[in-house]
């Protein structure tokens, strides 16, 4: 016997570009399972989602198509800033493989993954960044992230004055 | 013509609207910045929490690292700052901690709970820290104290610990203690841990105590759920089986881990539950036990555990002796239900000199009254060793193992403990293999230096 064909979504970007995609896939984004549970009757028109482009959109699906099937994280596991801190960051191969991008889309899917709400694509952005940041300089994470040093030079002093004791470890 | 007339109008329309052009001068700086910019604060401050992940069960050799974030940039330092549960672990190692740093992190997480990880050290000459440490008893969420060192001076140093772990810690979920009582002067000084263990700590729910002894107190947490008693291999606790099972007998309804290593007493005749009725843990997810093979057979017989439960048990037998009979250890099998058995995917079965040790294992997710195996069930029958295993079923071993056969012992031992086992595929025959187990149990020869023919 033929399984039952899952039902085909349409997605629409800021860019006006489309994706039909599977239900269950998309359902790995708790904003459109949510929207998708709003709606009782089967609409044709697409999901707009306004603040994803189609670029940045044909990476999530492929990232949600590789975990589909896999269990969503219920309300009541939402991890505590306490419990965010004892994880671990290491990430999977596969997710380590998907997230080598450039810095651009790289901050693209994390917004992406925040707007949609997926969690476990949100941590493995957020990892990467952490990942990015650890064991580096001041210095060498401003020349990283492209940010500007604008602190004062009495800021700097004092910045220098309270770690002072650190430095000579 | 119109093409360009219709640039102009735009030109003009987005020179006259203020909006248009700050969005546009935005627009440049933002790209000028790098992406990184883009990220709203609640998501920068989930990867600063992040940076801080693997540090946090480190002592302060390496936890301030983190603190690099702070000198980036003015809006970093002014989020991280800002944010004062990233200061909320007070993280000490006497040897490379400026108290200062203890004094930074508790004015700036304050007023939310806080997390102590704190390195004592005897011989160290700082302990100031854990004066202001004691003062802010009242927000202390999670408490991790190893005590080293025999210095001098130890009473009064000693005394600050008593203080802290006497105080009313009312928001206090966990606790760590490590070594926290000293061999001074020919006799053990222990710490009021009894404090901690009755009133001032009323939210515990996960207490660990290594290399603990526990005096003559009893266990009484009403609202325990994790519980372990950890002694390093050649120390041992001095708990009794009466106060444990009169603590499992407080706790069996909520009791969801129970980790037990090296912690069952060796000589408690005069504590004996053999006549006391068996506790049922029902809420018990998750059971380690490593123990001497009677002390298991002892502590099984008089618990029921929930076949959903995970169980990890090491158990052996020692002797000086290596004729000694170490049959007790195919016993240990028969003690524990065919429930909890059934899904038993590892059993690691190890001989050596003078230890025959054995660890047994159930993995995966219980889910809809089934457990789902994390991994595929992999068993391993290498041809090289001449044995060929005609497994017909995986239940309920997927893999049992004889890691090693060493030394005189096989004879008495290995053999008669290997066959109690009742093994699908009959590697050797005895004479008395008296203890069953399940008809279906499979094994495993792996290595062995005189063979098992």
């Amino acid at each position: 016997m033929a399984a039952p064909a899952t039902q085909q979504i349409k997605i629409r970007c800021n860019d006006e570009k489309e994706f039909t995609v599977d239900r269950d896939v998309l359902e790995r984004s708790v904003l459109i399972k949510n929207m998708l549970e709003d709606v009782t009757e089967q609409q044709d028109a697409p999901i707009p989602l306004p603040n994803v482009s189609g670029p940045v959109m044909a990476k999530v699906l492929e990232y949600c198509t590789h975990h589909r099937g896999e269990p969503l994280p219920s309300a009541d596991t939402e991890q505590s800033q306490d419990e965010t801190r004892k994880r671990t960051t290491d990430i999977s191969e596969w997710d380590q493989k998907f997230i080598t991008v450039d810095q651009e889309m790289l901050f693209e899917i994390i917004l992406a993954a925040n707007y949609l709400d997926i969690k476990s694509l949100l941590d493995v952005g957020c990892k990467t960044v952490a990942n990015m940041i650890k064991g580096k300089t001041p210095e060498e994470i401003r020349k990283l992230f492209n940010i500007v040093n604008d602190f004062t030079p009495e800021e700097e002093a004092q910045i220098k004055k309270e770690n002072e004791w650190a430095e000579d470890r | 013509m119109a093409k360009k007339s219709a640039n102009k109008i735009r030109r003009q329309k987005f020179n006259s609207d203020p909006t248009a052009a700050e969005r546009s001068r935005l627009l440049k700086i933002t790209r000028r910045i790098g992406p990184i910019n883009h990220l709203p604060p609640e998501l920068l401050v989930h990867i600063f929490f992040l940076v801080q992940s693997n540090l946090h069960n480190e002592f302060a050799a390496n936890y301030y690292k983190w603190t690099v974030i702070t000198q980036v940039s003015r809006s970093w330092r002014a989020l991280a700052r800002g944010t004062k549960q990233l200061w909320n672990v007070i993280s000490h190692d006497t040897e490379t901690t400026e108290s200062a740093w203890i004094a930074t992190s508790l004015d700036r997480s304050w007023p939310v709970h806080i997390h102590v990880v704190v390195k004592f050290d005897l011989d160290g000459e700082h302990f100031a820290f854990l004066e202001r440490i004691v003062r802010e008893n009242y927000r202390i969420r999670s408490l991790h104290i190893e005590v080293v060192g025999e210095g001098d001076g130890m009473r009064r140093k000693l005394k600050i610990l008593v203080d802290l772990l006497a105080m009313e810690m009312p928001v206090l979920e966990e606790a760590i203690l490590q070594g926290v009582n000293q061999y001074h002067w020919r006799r053990w000084v222990h710490l009021p841990t009894t404090h901690l263990f009755h009133s001032v700590a009323p939210c515990l729910k996960s207490l660990r105590v290594i290399d603990l002894k526990l005096g003559l107190h009893s266990l009484p947490f009403n609202g325990i759920t994790s519980l372990t008693l950890y002694y390093e291999d050649g120390r041992r606790g001095d708990l009794s089986f009466r106060i444990l099972f009169s603590f499992l007998r407080i706790t069996h309804m909520h009791l969801q881990t129970l980790t037990l290593r090296n912690a069952l007493p060796d000589d408690d005749t005069e504590n004996d539950i053999d006549t006391l009725e068996p506790v049922s843990l029902t809420s018990l997810s998750s059971l380690e036990l490593f123990a001497l093979t009677h002390h298991c057979i002892k502590f099984l017989s008089h618990v029921i555990i929930p076949p959903s439960a995970s169980a990890n048990i090491r158990t052996w037998a020692r002797s000086v002796d290596a004729t000694t009979p170490r049959t007790f250890l195919g016993t240990v099998i028969t003690h524990l239900s065919d429930d909890l058995l059934e899904f038993v995917d590892r059993l690691d079965l190890q001989i050596e000199d003078f230890y025959v040790s054995f660890s047994l294992r159930k993995q995966g997710d219980y889910q809809n009254g089934e457990w789902q195996h994390k991994t595929p069930v992999n068993i391993r029958c290498p041809r090289r060793y001449g044995y060929e295993w005609p497994f017909p079923s995986l239940a309920p071993f997927s893999n049992v193992s004889v890691v090693a056969l060493t030394g005189p012992c096989i004879p008495t031992l290995g053999l008669s403990t290997i066959l109690s086992l009742q093994p699908s595929g009959v590697v050797c025959k005895t004479d008395n293999p008296r203890h069953h187990v399940n008809r279906n149990t499979s094994f495993k020869i792996g290595r062995s230096r005189k063979g098992l023919d």
